[in-house]
C-alpha cells in the first residue's frame, strides 16, 4: 500500500513536467473545439490526433490522449448550450436546460455550470480510477490463455451489443472486425494469411490506420456527402460565468449524484457518457426540490449532465486499462494508443510500467483543473471556433488523416489502407453497422487467437481447458448476458 | 425486410465466401482459427437473414429503404470530393505532400465557395501546423515526390 502512495505521488510530480503541462494545455483546448464542433466526435479527435503521439514518452502520449478525451466531452456542452446543438451526443441532455437558460439571458450562469460540474464530475471519477484499478489489475494477474480468450469475446459481445440499435448487427460487426484481425503471418504457424503478396499487412492490419479511417476519415465521407449548412449563430452572453455560492451549495448534491452513476456506467464496459447523461440528468430531476424548472432552464439539470458524463471518462479507463476491453469507441482508440506505445493493457501497467501509468493517472486529474480553466476562461472564444463551416473541415481533417496515417511508418501503404478504411467506416455508418466493434475486433482479435490456440496447444487439442476455471465460466456468463441482456431489456420494456 | 439490410446480407455472405476460398488454400493448421472466424460471421449473418426473413413472413413486404439511407447524399459534391481525394494522392506521389496539400486544400476551399480571406488564413494554419508538427517535431519525412526528388 505503502509503495502505491509513493506511485501515485511520484505520478503527480512527473506528471507535473513543464512538457506534459503543456501538452494538457494543447490537448484539453484542442478537445474542447473538438467537441463544441457539432459532427465532431471525441472518438474522431483522438484517432486523428493519436499519430502526434509517437514521438511522445508513453505517459505523455497518454496524457495527451485523455486531455483530448476529456476536452471533447466538456466541449459538447459549449455548443449545446450556446447554438442548441450538442457538441457530442454526451451533451444532448445538457442541450435541454442549457438552451433554456441561453433563451432567458443566462447563458454565462449555464457555461459556468456545466463547467464547474464538469471539472467536479471528472475530478471525482480519477478517485474510483485510483483505487479500482489497480484492484481490477490484480484479477486480471490470475489470467491465463483461455481466460483471455473469453476476454477479447466478452469485450467484443459487450461493445457490439450495447452500441448499435441491432444487436445482431453489432455482433456482425465484431465478427467482420475479426476476419480482418486475422489478416497477417499466423503466430503459431508461421504461415502469411491473406496478405495479397504486401508486405506492409505482416503483422497485420495496423491499428492506427483503421482507426483513422474508421473514425476520422469515414466522418469526412459523411460531412463531404451532405449539403453544407451554416450553423446558428453562437448567442451572445454578458451574464457572469462564475456560480454564487447557494448556486454551488445547489448543485453540490446532484453533482455528488450523477459521479457515483457516471462513475459505474462508465466502469461498466458497453455503456457510455451519452447514456450517463441522460440518466444524470433524470435522477437530478427526480431528487431535485424545483423539477418544475427541468426544461425551462434548470442548473441542477445542467449539473446532472455534465458531471455525469464528464464522471464516464474516469470510469471508462478502469476496464479499459486493467483488462483491456474499452467500454466506448474513444476508449477503443485510447487503447490503440495504448498498444501502438509497446504497452498492452493488463497488470503489467500496474507493476512494470506502473510508473508510467501513475504518471498518466496524475496528468488525468491535472487535466480536469485545465478543463476548468479553459471552460471558464474561453468559452465565448470556443462558442466562435463551434461556428467553423464543414466546408473547411472536411479538406482540413482530410489532410490530417493522411499525414496521421503517412507518419505511422512513413509508408504510402498506410495511407492506402486508411482511406480503404474510411470507406469501409463510411458505408458501416451508413448501413447502421457499428465501427467501434470492428476496432476492437482488430485490437482483440490477436488477443484472443494467441489465448484459443496457446490453450489448445496446452491441452493437445482439449476444449475443455477453455472451460476449466472459475473466471472462464464467469466470463462466458458475463458474455452471454451482454449478448442476451438487450433483448430482455426489450422484453422487459415492451411488457 | 429492408434492402440496405438486404445488401449487408449479401455483402458479408461473399465476404465470408471470398475468405473461406483463401483460407483452405491455406496449410490445415493455419486453417483453423480462419474458419472460426469466418464461420461465426457467417453464422451470424445467416441469422440476421432467417430473423429478417421471419419478419417478412409478418409483414410480407420487402421496404425500399435506400431512399432513406442516402436522403442526405449529394452526389455531385460527395464524388467531386472524392475525385479531389484521388488526385491529391497522385499529387503526393508525384510532386511531394506540400505541394498536393496546397493544390488540394485550395481546390476544395474554393469548391466550397469559401470567401478569399478565410482561404487564404486556412492555408496558411494548415501548412504551419503540418510543418510544425510533422516536418519539425515529429521529424516525418513527408514524401517529396517522385518528379522533385528525380529533378532536384
Amino acid at each position: 500500500m505503502e509503495s502505491s502512495y509513493a506511485l501515485m505521488a511520484a505520478g503527480f510530480v512527473n506528471a507535473l513536467s513543464p512538457l506534459n503541462l503543456l501538452i494538457m494545455l494543447i490537448s484539453v483546448t484542442i478537445g474542447i473545439i473538438i467537441g463544441c464542433m457539432p459532427g465532431l466526435s471525441a472518438a474522431m479527435g483522438v484517432a486523428l490526433l493519436l499519430p502526434l503521439t509517437f514521438g511522445m514518452e508513453p505517459s505523455t502520449g497518454l496524457i495527451m490522449l485523455g486531455g483530448i478525451y476529456c476536452g471533447a466531452i466538456f466541449g459538447g456542452s459549449i455548443s449545446a448550450i450556446l447554438i442548441h446543438t450538442p457538441g457530442t451526443p454526451a451533451s444532448a441532455a445538457t442541450a435541454i436546460d442549457g438552451y433554456a437558460m441561453t433563451l432567458k439571458g443566462k447563458a454565462g450562469k449555464a457555461l459556468g455550470t456545466a463547467c464547474i460540474a464538469s471539472f467536479f464530475g471528472g475530478l471525482l471519477s480519477c478517485i474510483s480510477l485510483y483505487f479500482f484499478a489497480p484492484m481490477l489489475a490484480q484479477l486480471a494477474m490470475k489470467f491465463g490463455s483461455p481466460e483471455y480468450f473469453w476476454l477479447s469475446l466478452f469485450g467484443l459481445t459487450i461493445i457490439a451489443g450495447v452500441t448499435t440499435d441491432s444487436l445482431l448487427f453489432g455482433l456482425m460487426s465484431g465478427a467482420f472486425g475479426l476476419v480482418l484481425s486475422t489478416i497477417g503471418m499466423d503466430p503459431m504457424q508461421g504461415v502469411e494469411r491473406f496478405m495479397f503478396g504486401q508486405d506492409a499487412l505482416y503483422s497485420g492490419v495496423n491499428v492506427t490506420c483503421s482507426l483513422i479511417g474508421l473514425f476520422s476519415m469515414s466522418q469526412v465521407f459523411i460531412l463531404a456527402e451532405k449539403a453544407i449548412v451554416k450553423r446558428a449563430d453562437a448567442a451572445k452572453f454578458d451574464d457572469s460565468i462564475l456560480l454564487k455560492l447557494s448556486e454551488l451549495k445547489r448543485i453540490t448534491p446532484t453533482v455528488i449524484r450523477s459521479w457515483i452513476i457516471g462513475n459505474l456506467i462508465g466502469i461498466l464496459p458497453g455503456a457510455g457518457a451519452s447514456i450517463a447523461c441522460f440518466i444524470g440528468y433524470n435522477e437530478a430531476k427526480r431528487f431535485s426540490k424545483h423539477p418544475e424548472e427541468f426544461g425551462n432552464g434548470s442548473i441542477e439539470g445542467i449539473a446532472g449532465s455534465e458531471a455525469a458524463n464528464n464522471a464516464v471518462t474516469g470510469g471508462s479507463l478502469i476496464p479499459t486499462l486493467t483488462l483491456g476491453i474499452p467500454g466506448e469507441s474513444v476508449t477503443a482508440v485510447l487503447m490503440g494508443g495504448l498498444i501502438i506505445h509497446g504497452l498492452q493493457p493488463g497488470p503489467e501497467l500496474f507493476t512494470k510500467y506502473a510508473p508510467m501509468t501513475y504518471t498518466f493517472f496524475g496528468g488525468f486529474v491535472i487535466i480536469q483543473f485545465f478543463m476548468l480553466a479553459l471552460g471558464l476562461l474561453g468559452a465565448k472564444i470556443f462558442a466562435k471556433i463551434a461556428k467553423l463551416s464543414d466546408a473547411i473541415l472536411i479538406p482540413c481533417i482530410f489532410v490530417l488523416c493522411v499525414v496521421g496515417s503517412f507518419a505511422i511508418n512513413n509508408s504510402f501503404t498506410d495511407v492506402v489502407l486508411m482511406f480503404i478504411f474510411g470507406i469501409i467506416g463510411y458505408l458501416m455508418r451508413k448501413l447502421n453497422l457499428n465501427t467501434a466493434a470492428v476496432v476492437l475486433a482488430l485490437i482483440l482479435g490477436p488477443i484472443g487467437e494467441k489465448g484459443l490456440r496457446r490453450s489448445l496447444a496446452l491441452s493437445n487439442g482439449d476444449i475443455s481447458i477453455l472451460f476449466s476455471t472459475p473466471i472462464c465460466i464467469g466470463l462466458i456468463v458475463l458474455s452471454l448476458l451482454s449478448v442476451f441482456s438487450p433483448i430482455m431489456m426489450k422484453k422487459l420494456k415492451k411488457s | 425486410m429492408k434492402k440496405s439490410e438486404l445488401s449487408v446480407i449479401v455483402f458479408m455472405l461473399l465476404f465470408c465466401a471470398f475468405f473461406f476460398y483463401e483460407t483452405v488454400q491455406l496449410p490445415v493448421l493455419a486453417q483453423r482459427y480462419p474458419l472460426f472466424v469466418i464461420g461465426l460471421l457467417a453464422f451470424l449473418t445467416l441469422l440476421k437473414f432467417f430473423n429478417m426473413c421471419l419478419a417478412y413472413m409478418k409483414d410480407k413486404k420487402i421496404i425500399d429503404d435506400f431512399s432513406t439511407v442516402w436522403k442526405s447524399f449529394l452526389p455531385k459534391q460527395f464524388f467531386t470530393v472524392f475525385l479531389g481525394f484521388l488526385g491529391f494522392f497522385g499529387l503526393m506521389y508525384f510532386l511531394g505532400f506540400y505541394i498536393a496539400a496546397l493544390v488540394f486544400l485550395l481546390f476544395a476551399l474554393i469548391f466550397f465557395k469559401i470567401p478569399k480571406k478565410y482561404i487564404v488564413l486556412t492555408l496558411v494554419v494548415m501548412l504551419v501546423i503540418v510543418y510544425a508538427v510533422f516536418t519539425w517535431f515529429l521529424n516525418v519525412p513527408l514524401p517529396e515526390g517522385m518528379l522533385i526528388e528525380n529533378f532536384f
